[in-house]
């Protein structure tokens, strides 16, 4: 394992991942490395260049992704509410729906987004991902303020933050593979400094629990995506 | 006082009066004017007013007059309205108020008279000028004209401000406020804070006024209210629902009102400070608020307040409760390059704020009056700030400010910046030599010094020594700094480090510099090495020794020795021995020569060392002995005047089978003692030297000394030796302990011993009670006889040598003295020759007095004088004269109590004792009256009662048991058939004399065989067969009393045949046959009277 990925990874994760063998730590720096996403964006345009087998190779990896993207969205959320105080923490706390600006939410229910089409599944899970990666900068900027003293949270806010990069980037090479539209540059960002505290931590929750539910669905998806496209 | 008629008098018509000022004459008119009230706001001018009826007369006007009080003239004015605008007059003023009619004419004229005491002082009523809102602090601010113009001088007001809220506008708070009218506007301000945020609920605020003139004697009286203003609305305020105060930071332990604002169709479910709910207290209808109080410390992100909306809203807001700043702690500043100053503080306890809530600090300083931000890391425990080091100020005096939400606190500092210097680590430090003795340092410092000097430490140290060596030097700027170090030892490994200060006024030293080693460079050896030299016994050959040189006297490697022999100046030998050894050997050939000695080293040969070979000769050669000094053996000498050139003390350590390494001291020539020290003695270790004195033409041999570092006990035990032993000694024999056991020099030994088994638990005579012990300190005695012991007896010898070191091991022997034979021959051969002795004596007497004891005890014709018969019938009728030999203390009793006639039997009993016939006569007894009693004794009835076993017959006399028994038994026809033996016996003999009969009651056991014989062959017998008799004794008071018709042939009661009288020849032997010791006894006793 490289040292890039062994930071990236928590220590839950990593006795996880373990497991998951090189071909998973392959993929890692596939997404990880800032070069590689350059690459991957660049070679987007001419996507017909990849072959089925690489497409199929792409998807395979990609959904490792998502597997691990799930361990760490749940972590990162269960270690973002530790850092709030009540009631984030509490375990049965469960705010009202908050539109993030920005975000599209995973609100289609789970029937209705199998049977979206992979086309349409692959650009709103590119759609969010290209969203994502900004608005965890921006909580981690607000913990930075709230809780300057949770490394930890910080952390795993910004491994977050690559790893959705990462799977951005990925998910953006196989919509060009498959030739399908992208969606429009996102405005990836909280927009202005929240108003209150609260609001701040409201905000952030949001935020990782949406990154978690869009982990979920990014599985789901790219699950299905590996059937339609063996090696 | 109001008994006082006039004064009630007086009263009486002032009040009248007063009714008459007012109240003018009833005119009985309609119209006419009358209740005139009149009030001012300025003292100035005042508002009259009056009330008149107008109903049927419309257009009715009204003239009033009054008295001006400057001109004292009358002014009238007229008006339609029924009040008037007329000046404030001092003291009292008449009125005339006429109503008039469309035409001018008069309808009614009424007159008042106005005094200054009913007028009313009432203010104008004020107007807030502006209302405003601090929403973060919860404050409002108003502000108000005082209209202070109004009045011409200054006053006293007094205003009151009221604090509504809430859609019922129930009072919060009705504040009072004071100020002086200066006589011109002034705008006043005044504000509030309210305990809960502003953004909860409305405010509203009004106010009124009261002037307080003291000259003023009408009534006074507070104004109108102002009209009601409202706290203007927060810009921000959300259409949505929110939790206030927002983002609020409070001191630890604060109580903070929290309220929730929801919309239209919401409500609110419940409120929680933290995790913990709280009651609701509604403030309208849109808004409830909770109160906390004593709030604690809060986690960094701060604590939240929320409250859960119905159907579905969750609103907070978050609450950051900390602690004001505490006061810098250990403020310091110091500059370590004279471009900036660094202040460094602790910032005591934490306020528990974070980021923008944390405690900011600005460094001022005031003589340059600039200040710097600090930008510190709240996480660091310290702090620093640096601040410019201004050229031409050298006095900074500092303060540093700290300050977050919650309050703020300081540290002030003044220094001379000259006296604070800390200089930075000195890097590039190099040192080089070229010398072996010299070393140059170079080290760089950042930083501009010129205006001051610096000191430096340059610390020197190698394995075993330590030393600093400051030096002083002029500052630089950024630049290099040289030193020079002198006094190393040649060849020899020193590391250097540096530190810095500043020299004039020091503060604090610069850390160490990095550490660098240097190696000096070889010089020739400091001196020559110290030599010995040995003769061979015969004299040809010298052996030359010398000793290694120290490492600082080396000043490098040593790589040979060079030996030469001198003989007056000149050189007769040299060569050269390399290292490692230490000796050689000179063939000298006869003659003497001086030895010179010489280390050598790359950088040279060091001074010679020289000695001579000659040895002069000594005799009488004492051994000494040395004392242990525990650390090394104390020697000393007796100092000889001939000796010029010192002493040398020499010895050999041999160390197992190699030849032993000669070692020697030097003493100058007025030493007489010294303590030897080696590394290679050991203790219990016996070391030998010879002391050697050096005089002008050689060496002597004065004295062996022997000795030890310290003396040990002995190793092992003596062998010793038990050489003989008998029966009350023991004579031990030991031998030497080898003087390499010894271990020290031997004082004695110490012999034990004691009584004891082998095999005994004891193992050591250590514990043992009864030990004594022998202490031989004579060690010339080899052998010890230990006396006065028992015989036949086991000891237990130990036998252990001592020191001054200790007590040896024990050899331990077990040893059992021989019997004691001529005691034990002693008593077997006196009893023997006593009773050899006896038996002489008596065989003698016995012969000597044979014709007696014939007569006595055997007569060749038995004298019946002597025969207990004639007893017998002289007592027959007495019947107890037997009595009288029987006659024992135990057996007197019975004697004394059986008989009924015992008063006769006494009297009879003293007379026979008595009698001389019967003193002499007495051949029953076999012994004189007086040894009656020793024979009666022997004759004690309870002997015949043992012997007695046949059962009792019937008896005339009941009470005498004993004896009446044994009679009658005896003459019973049946005969014991285990008696009959000795019967028979008898019976076949010869004649016999009586006494041989046999007799039951006794035992003759040492009835010897050839005794029977004599007596079947010898003297007289009894005609009558003895056999019959079967008498036990024949003075038997039985016998004597019986009267049975028996009673005739066995019974010595016949007083027809004196011979059957004499009684049996046992009965005289009886006593001599039953008992031997008796016999003895008896025998001794009877002698006297022969």
């Amino acid at each position: 394992m490289n040292f890039l990925s062994r930071r990236l990874l928590s220590p839950g994760a990593r006795s996880k991942a373990h497991g998951s063998g090189p071909e998973l730590n392959k993929l890692f720096v596939h997404f990880l490395s800032p070069v590689d996403r350059a690459n991957l964006l660049s070679s987007a345009s001419s996507s017909s260049s990849l072959s089925q087998q690489e497409v199929a190779t792409k998807i395979k990896q990609t959904h490792r992704l998502t597997v691990l993207l799930k361990h760490c969205s749940e972590q990162l959320l269960a270690e973002y509410v530790r850092h709030q105080g009540e009631p984030f923490s509490s375990p049965d706390f469960q705010p009202p729906a908050m539109a993030v600006p920005g975000l599209p939410s995973p609100s289609i229910p789970p029937e209705a987004w199998l049977a979206l089409s992979d086309g349409k599944r692959l650009w709103h899970l590119t759609a969010a991902y290209a969203t994502l990666p900004g608005l965890l900068g921006s909580v981690r900027r607000q913990q930075a303020e709230l809780n300057p003293l949770a490394s930890e949270l910080h952390r795993q806010l910004e491994a977050a933050a690559r790893q959705c990069l990462g799977l951005a980037g990925n998910l953006e090479r196989i919509m060009g593979a498959l030739g399908l539209p992208g969606p429009p540059p996102p405005s990836s960002s909280l927009g202005g400094p929240p108003t209150s505290a609260f609001l701040a931590k409201l905000s952030g929750y949001h935020v990782c629990r949406l990154h978690r539910d869009w982990a979920m669905r990014s599985h789901e998806a790219l699950g299905l995506l590996r059937t339609k496209y063996p090696l | 006082m109001w008994d006082n008629p006039s004064l009630r008098c007086l009263l009486a018509i002032t009040f009248l009066h007063l009714l008459s000022l007012i109240y003018s004459q009833e005119t009985g008119f309609p119209e006419a004017p009358e209740n005139l009230k009149c009030i001012t706001h300025d003292l100035n001018r005042m508002i009259c007013s009056w009330d008149a009826t107008s109903s049927a007369n419309l257009g009715l006007t009204y003239k009033i007059c009054y008295t001006n009080s400057e001109h004292f003239s009358l002014v009238c004015i007229e008006t339609e309205g029924k009040r008037a605008d007329i000046p404030v007059t001092v003291g009292s003023t008449n009125i005339r108020i006429t109503t008039l009619n469309a035409s001018g004419t008069s309808l009614a004229t009424e007159t008042f008279v106005l005094s200054e005491e009913n007028v009313s002082l009432i203010p104008l009523t004020p107007q807030i000028l502006n209302l405003s809102a601090d929403f973060s602090t919860y404050t409002l601010y108003l502000k108000w004209n005082d209209s202070g113009s109004v009045f011409q001088y200054e006053l006293d007001a007094s205003w009151q401000i009221q604090i509504l809220r809430k859609e019922t506008l129930e009072t919060v708070a009705l504040m009072n406020y004071d100020s002086k009218l200066t006589g011109k506007d002034s705008i006043l301000s005044w504000n509030w804070t309210s305990d809960i945020p502003l953004e909860c609920t409305s405010y509203y605020v009004k106010i009124r006024c009261y002037i307080n003139e003291p000259y003023f004697t009408g009534r006074k009286e507070w104004s109108e209210w102002s009209p009601i203003r409202t706290v203007p609305e927060k810009d921000t305020k959300p259409n949505s629902a929110m939790v206030f105060p927002q983002d609020k930071v409070v001191l630890v332990g604060s109580n903070v009102t929290f309220c929730c604002l929801y919309n239209e169709g919401e409500s609110i479910k419940f409120m929680n400070y933290g995790s913990k709910s709280y009651p609701l207290l509604r403030l309208n209808k849109w808004s409830s608020a909770i109160k906390v109080q004593n709030v604690s410390a809060s986690i960094s992100s701060g604590t939240n307040v929320w409250c859960l909306l119905e159907p579905d809203g969750l609103e907070g807001t978050v609450l950051f409760v900390g602690y004001a700043p505490d006061t810098p702690q250990n403020l310091n500043c110091e500059t370590r390059t004279f471009i900036t100053i660094t202040c460094s503080w602790n910032p005591g306890r934490a306020t528990a704020l974070y980021r923008q809530r944390q405690t900011k600090y600005i460094l001022f300083e005031r003589i340059s009056k600039e200040n710097v931000t600090c930008k510190v890391d709240e996480l660091n425990k310290e702090h620093y700030c640096d601040f410019p080091v201004h050229a031409n100020q050298k006095i900074y005096n500092f303060t540093l400010g700290a300050s977050n939400p919650l309050g703020q606190a300081e540290s002030s500092l003044l220094i001379d910046v000259n006296q604070r210097v800390h200089l930075e680590t000195p890097v590039k430090f190099t040192v080089s030599t070229n010398s072996s003795t010299n070393a140059h340092l170079s080290w760089y410092i950042p930083g501009n010094f010129i205006q001051i000097r610096l000191l430096c430490q340059i610390e020197i140290s190698n394995s075993n020594s330590e030393r600093q060596l400051n030096v002083s030097m002029a500052g630089a700027e950024n630049s290099n700094y040289r030193a020079w170090v002198d006094a190393l030892h040649p060849y020899a490994t020193y590391t250097f480090r540096v530190r810095c200060s500043a020299s004039e006024h020091f503060w604090r030293w610069s850390k160490w510099s990095e550490e660098k080693k240097l190696t000096t460079l070889e010089a020739p050896p400091a001196r020559g090495p110290a030599i010995w030299r040995e003769r061979s016994p015969v004299g040809e050959t010298l052996t030359v020794f010398w000793k290694p040189l120290l490492l600082s006297e080396a000043n490098g490697i040593i790589l040979s020795h060079e030996v030469s022999c001198y003989s007056r100046e000149i050189m007769l030998k040299a060569h050269e021995v390399p290292v490692p050894l230490n000796s050689t050997e000179i063939k000298l050939g006869g003659n003497d020569c001086l030895i010179s000695v010489v280390a050598k080293n790359r950088a040279g040969s060091s001074p010679p060392s020289r000695i001579t070979s000659m040895d002069l000769p000594s005799d009488d050669v004492k051994t000494e002995l040395a004392i242990a000094a525990g650390n090394g053996i104390y020697i000393s000498w007796h100092s000889d005047p001939n000796v010029t050139c010192g002493y040398t003390l020499k010895w050999c350590i041999s160390s197992g089978s190699e030849p032993c390494n000669v070692d020697w001291e030097m003493f100058p020539s007025n030493a007489t003692d010294a303590v030897i020290k080696s590394a290679l003695f050991q203790p219990g270790v016996r070391y030998n030297f010879s002391l050697y004195g050096c005089k002008h033409n050689g060496y002597q041999l004065l004295q062996n000394i022997t000795g030890y570092m310290k003396e040990l006990p002995p190793k092992v035990a003596p062998n010793f030796t038990v050489e003989e032993t008998s029966s009350d000694s023991i004579l031990v024999k030991w031998e030497d302990i080898p003087v390499e056991d010894c271990q020290g020099f031997l004082k004695g030994y110490i012999l034990y011993f004691a009584k004891g088994e082998k095999g005994s638990s004891k193992t050591s005579f250590t514990d043992e009670e009864n030990k004594t012990e022998k202490n031989i300190t004579d060690l010339t005695k080899k052998s010890l006889r230990i006396l006065d012991l028992q015989g036949k007896t086991s000891y237990r010898l130990g036998l252990r040598a001592y020191t001054v070191g200790g007590i040896g091991p024990s050899k331990d022997l077990y040893v059992v003295t021989k019997e004691n034979s001529v005691g034990l021959i002693i008593a077997i051969l006196i009893p023997v020759a006593v009773a050899v002795v006896l038996g002489v004596v008596t065989s003698i007497l016995c012969y000597q007095k044979r014709e007696w004891i014939k007569e006595t005890f055997y007569p060749d014709i038995p004298n019946p004088e002597n025969s207990k018969a004639l007893q017998f019938q002289k007592n027959i009728c007495e019947g107890n004269t037997a009595l009288k030999t029987l006659e024992m203390n135990p057996c007197t009793p019975n004697s004394v109590e059986v008989v009924e006639t015992q008063s006769t039997v006494l009297k009879i009993e003293d007379t026979e004792i008595i009698s001389p016939v019967a003193d002499s006569e007495l051949p029953e007894d076999g012994s004189d009256p007086e040894t009656g009693s020793h024979v009666v004794v022997s004759y004690c009835p309870p002997i015949i009662e043992e012997e007695i076993s046949s059962p009792p017959i019937d008896e005339p006399v009941g009470s005498s048991q004993v004896i009446y028994i044994d009679i009658q038994s005896m003459y019973q026809p049946q005969v014991n058939p285990e008696e009959e033996p000795e019967i028979n016996f008898v019976t076949t003999a010869g004649y016999k004399p009586q006494m041989q009969l046999p007799i039951n009651a006794m035992k003759m056991e040492s009835h010897s065989p050839t005794e029977e014989d004599l007596d079947k062959t010898a003297g007289y017998r009894p005609q009558a067969n003895t056999n019959v008799w079967k008498l036990d004794s024949p003075d038997s008071p039985i016998s004597i009393q019986s009267n049975n018709e028996n009673g005739s042939f066995g019974s010595p009661c016949s007083i027809n045949s004196r011979q059957f009288l004499i009684p049996p020849k046992d009965y005289e032997d009886s006593p001599t046959h039953n008992n031997t010791g008796w016999s003895f006894t008896n025998f001794f006793q009877n002698k006297p009277n022969d």
